[in-house]
């Protein structure tokens, strides 16, 4: 992503640009599970979509849905769109709690169009007219990474980036700062550059290996360490959203794609052993595995400074917060745009640098929140992970949020970083953090209007969702291999 | 566990200007006819708050915030004395003659992921004499004097920018009061005199008034002006004085006859102790005069006043105090302040009203119920003393950001140290051109950048990415740009007759 971002947007008279790749480094990610943003991001380096589909077996995903989190059998959708519409002013999470607390049962999903449409397995792009109920959602990919590391690479070279395959055996340091000088291959050679980008993963080859830069250690809040992930035939209907189903230790992934489904369970080795972990994966699976499970180790948390003298760390050499919300990749395409936007010259003027990772720090702080949020805010006690989170102290940041959330359903609001209010929202009712009381303006107005607000906006999302075509039938049209 | 709502059913407001008949008006529509009863009582020592004392210079948000509360906007300003505003003009800030507009519109165009001021800073470095107000619509228009509403056609240039009023401060007050009436608000024709608080916990339990009426209400808004009858005077919140960042702490007031016709622009003139501000309304000026007095003696004040004022007054100037600052808390206990009482600031970046109104909208979006939770208060404080900090850092801007050094206050300014979150914005910009993100911005990147620019500052490196542009390709581009925008802003008609001629009352039904 990042050299075909680069060559997309630096000019070739300007800067060369190497990317060196080695096979031996694998992909992580067997179905890779994207936020909208990643539209922006094929946007500007001119995409374009049906193709991107195409070649990467991708489906589009309209949320994630959530099984057994809060309390066995329950289960939620955490979908990328809003609500219901306002009403008089006052948001419509207040107009549905005061519903609730006065008796009515209906699920917020019936509010939202992408979740009514998820789980009826249905999909279109969404309406350009605002008025429509239709036009109230936005979508994301499901696609296979390592169908998208080669697309992005043909992209790449096409733009001027040279590729080398080789193995890096030594990184030379500038003794008088400190700076990368070179790299040097398995094969001698030596490739020398100002800006150096580290993109190798958990491993951390130049920011840690050899710049030593430290890592900010999250297992404290979020300690799943292990994942193990194995494909399968797919089964059933062609389904636009991920599944996140908690188990004992963990939680098992089943991300859709054209034409097999990736899965995969992250656990805490702290709680079982990988051979019961890899057992209870292959006994969940809901099609044939297709290969070998394969077993990956992490420790979540952030790379001190994601920036450090001449190297940034994008990807996983720069943090890894856990593939629950897919925000892995959203966290890289910040990284690259924060990047763009401070692109520095061979003075590397600190005070680029440091706002770089203020930035990036905020990033990361923001995602981990959310995610502590789903760990955090559950009532099971039937295994010791569970015990752990249920009770464990959380980040002074989240634990106002989740204070405000419940007094009255306010959710904080900020103008950096993923995740906005709608997703704070599904996340919050899902994981059974009920509001005690709505806004108090809907006092002021009868309680026949709010139902026939809440009752209109419930048909139009039902005729809505029933109004589009299943995913497979659009994806066949639209993009289908 | 008490969990149900227990609602708010009387609300006091005590204050006599803007900020009080505006929070009637927007409590009274957003709780709907009726259902609460909202009071209004005089402030203690009469109205003395700033924004009384000057016309209202508003911003664009000013517009879309009436149309919700019910404004027609001829309407008001056929009431108002209004005429359209396109910016802020800056003379003699950086250096003597060097003028700037500060205009609510785009500046030029990006170039892939360059921003505009890169394309500039690169011309500039090439030797090109670079004048920003070449590439707005908005600034080029409001020097010309000219000014007609934003094309809806997206893909029009004459799109691409946003307008604002200038508004008489007594006309807007009573045209607020008599909607605010309309909607069912009490004015209660009487003056605080005292406060009783309940023991428990402290909130105010009723306010007696001069004439010995006793009022009760559940919330309180303290629209009283700087001296915070309730916030200050009674629940003690506290103040942050901004005054080692604004020494600016006296003002006159002044209005004069129209001669020219009225520019679409408020103008900010500096001063060698300060600055003379001239907002135009329909029949006259709007003047003032802000200064230090540590650095100005009040008599060369007015004379300095009355020098630079651009036609005979006719009322006698005004003269007032005050401090710049802001309440430590707006909120405390059942009580929230609004306006001056909340944080006093010169009228420098035209952002009276709009922080009003946004400390409104903040306040109906965490509207409490009788027990005013101490979680709405703390979060309602966390986003206003952002969007307050925001505004300072622009107005320190504005006086920091300078090579004057004729006078004791301007060289006080230029030395004098920044708060942080401006320290890190100058030097973020003043390295690289680069504007840094914040939680609670009430200016944007546009806004920033005619600042920084209009101020003198540019940036020590463009953006790398700009400096492998091809110069001639750029040089034309940006040259495309300067003649669609004056092509533009020359096609617009003048101010005054588009004014007579939107405001012209309509003939009468036949």
């Amino acid at each position: 992503m990042t050299a075909a971002s680069l060559a997309r947007f630096l000019r070739p008279e300007q800067c060369t640009i190497r990317l060196v790749e080695s096979q031996e480094i694998g992909i992580v990610g067997v179905g890779e599970a994207t936020v909208p943003h990643i539209r922006f991001f094929n946007q500007s380096l001119g995409l374009d979509e049906a193709d991107f589909m195409r070649k990467t077996h991708a489906t589009f995903k309209l949320g994630i849905e959530f099984v057994d989190w809060a309390r066995l059998g329950d289960a939620y959708i955490h979908p990328f769109g809003d609500y219901g519409r306002p009403f008089h002013g006052v948001r419509f999470l207040h107009l549905w709690n005061r519903l609730r607390l006065s008796g009515d049962a209906t699920l917020l999903d019936e509010y939202s169009l992408p979740v009514m449409a998820a789980k009826q397995a249905r999909f279109a792009l969404p309406s350009t007219d605002p008025a429509s109920v239709l036009s109230t959602f936005s979508y994301a990919f499901q696609f296979d990474a390592t169908l998208f590391a080669p697309y992005l690479r043909a992209y790449a070279e096409k733009r001027g980036v040279r590729r080398t395959e080789g193995r890096v055996v030594d990184v030379a340091v500038r003794g008088t700062d400190g700076f990368i000088e070179s790299l040097t291959l398995a094969n001698g050679e030596r490739i020398e550059g100002d800006l150096f980008i580290d993109c190798s993963g958990f491993f951390g080859l130049l920011t840690e290996k050899s710049l030593h830069t430290g890592y900010e250690d999250w297992t404290h809040w979020l300690p799943c360490d292990r994942a193990v992930a194995v494909p399968c035939e797919s089964y059933g209907p062609l389904l636009p959203y991920t599944r996140s189903t908690a188990r004992s230790h963990g939680w098992q992934w089943r991300i859709p794609l054209q034409n097999r489904t990736g899965n995969g369970y992250v656990y805490s080795s702290k709680f079982v052993s990988d051979d019961e972990a890899a057992a209870t994966l292959l006994k969940h699976l809901d099609g044939k595995a297709l290969a070998e499970p394969r077993m990956l180790k992490f420790v979540t948390g952030r790379r001190k400074k994601t920036w450090n003298r001449n190297c940034v760390a994008v990807g996983l050499s720069g943090g890894f917060v856990e593939p629950l919300e897919s925000t892995s990749i959203y966290l890289i395409q910040a990284a690259i745009t924060h990047l763009l936007e401070l692109f520095p010259d061979r003075n590397f003027d600190p005070v680029i640098r440091d706002e770089y990772n203020r930035i990036m720090d905020v990033e990361f702080e923001r995602v981990r929140d959310f995610i502590v949020l789903h760990y955090h805010a559950t009532e099971r006690d039937d295994a010791p992970l569970w015990n752990y989170v249920r009770t464990m102290s959380i980040p002074d940041s989240l634990a106002y949020k989740m204070e405000l959330f419940r007094e009255r359903g306010e959710v904080v609001n900020y103008k950096l970083g993923l995740f906005y209010e709608p997703s704070w929202v599904a996340v919050y009712v899902g994981q059974r953090v009920m509001p005690k009381r709505f806004d108090p303006m809907l006092e002021y107005r009868p309680m026949e209007e709010l139902q026939r607000h809440a009752d209109q906006t419930r048909a139009a999302v039902r005729a809505g969702a029933s109004s589009l075509p299943t995913q497979a039938e659009f994806i066949a049209r639209y993009c289908g291999m | 566990m008490q969990t149900a709502n227990i609602p708010v059913r009387n609300i006091l407001i005590v204050g006599d200007g803007i900020a009080a008949w505006l929070s009637a008006v927007m409590l009274a529509r957003a709780t709907g006819r009726g259902k609460v009863l909202i009071g209004v009582a005089g402030a203690r020592g009469g109205a003395d708050a700033i924004e009384n004392e000057f016309a209202g210079s508003t911003l664009p948000s000013f517009g879309p915030r009436h149309a919700t509360l019910g404004f027609v906007e001829g309407e008001l300003m056929r009431a108002t004395q209004a005429t359209y505003k396109l910016g802020d003009e800056f003379r003699d800030w950086d250096t003597p003659g060097g003028t700037y507009v500060h205009a609510f519109a785009d500046v030029g165009a990006r170039l892939d992921a360059i921003a505009f001021h890169h394309l500039l800073g690169r011309l500039r470095a090439a030797g090109e004499r670079i004048d920003i107000g070449d590439y707005s619509v908005a600034a080029q228009a409001a020097r010309l004097g000219r000014f007609a509403h934003p094309s809806q056609d997206g893909k029009s240039a004459a799109s691409t920018f946003s307008y604002a009023l200038h508004l008489d401060a007594p006309a807007y007050a009573r045209y607020l009061r008599a909607y605010a009436e309309h909607l069912g608000v009490t004015p209660l024709n009487g003056r605080l005199a005292s406060v009783q608080r309940r023991e428990s916990d402290g909130f105010i339990e009723a306010v007696l008034l001069e004439d010995g009426r006793r009022l009760a209400a559940q919330l309180y808004l303290d629209c009283s002006g700087a001296a915070g009858d309730l916030i200050q005077g009674v629940l003690e919140a506290g103040f942050e004085s901004w005054a080692q960042w604004l020494p600016c702490n006296r003002a006159l007031s002044a209005f004069t006859a129209r001669q020219a016709p009225p520019r679409p622009v408020t103008e900010f003139i500096a001063r060698s102790a300060g600055c003379q501000l001239r907002i135009p309304l329909q029949q006259g000026n709007s003047n003032g005069f802000i200064y230090s007095a540590a650095h100005l003696a009040d008599d060369e004040a007015q004379a300095s006043f009355r020098a630079g004022l651009d036609a005979p007054v006719t009322r006698e100037p005004h003269a007032f105090r005050f401090e710049q600052g802001r309440r430590r808390q707006f909120w405390s206990h059942n009580c929230v302040a609004i306006g001056a009482s909340a944080a006093v600031l010169e009228p420098l970046g035209s952002a009276g009203l709009h922080l009003m109104m946004s400390a409104l909208t903040h306040l109906l979006t965490l509207f409490p119920d009788v027990s005013c939770a101490a979680s709405l208060a703390t979060e309602y404080n966390r986003v206003m003393a952002g969007e307050y900090r925001g505004v300072r850092d622009l107005l320190v801007l504005h006086y920091h950001a300078t090579r004057r050094a004729d006078s004791e206050f301007w060289r006080h300014c230029r030395a004098m140290h920044l708060p942080d979150s401006l320290a890190h914005r100058l030097e973020l910009f003043r390295h690289r051109g680069h504007f840094t993100l914040d939680d609670a911005d009430t200016f944007m990147e546009p806004d920033w950048m005619q600042v920084f620019l209009g101020q003198g500052i540019w940036p020590e490196r463009t953006d790398p990415l700009a400096d492998f542009l091809d110069l001639d390709m750029l040089r034309q581009k940006v040259e495309r740009m300067r003649q669609i925008v004056h092509r533009t802003a020359e096609g617009l008609p003048p101010h005054e007759s588009y004014l007579a001629q939107r405001l012209a009352p309509r003939p009468a039904p036949r």
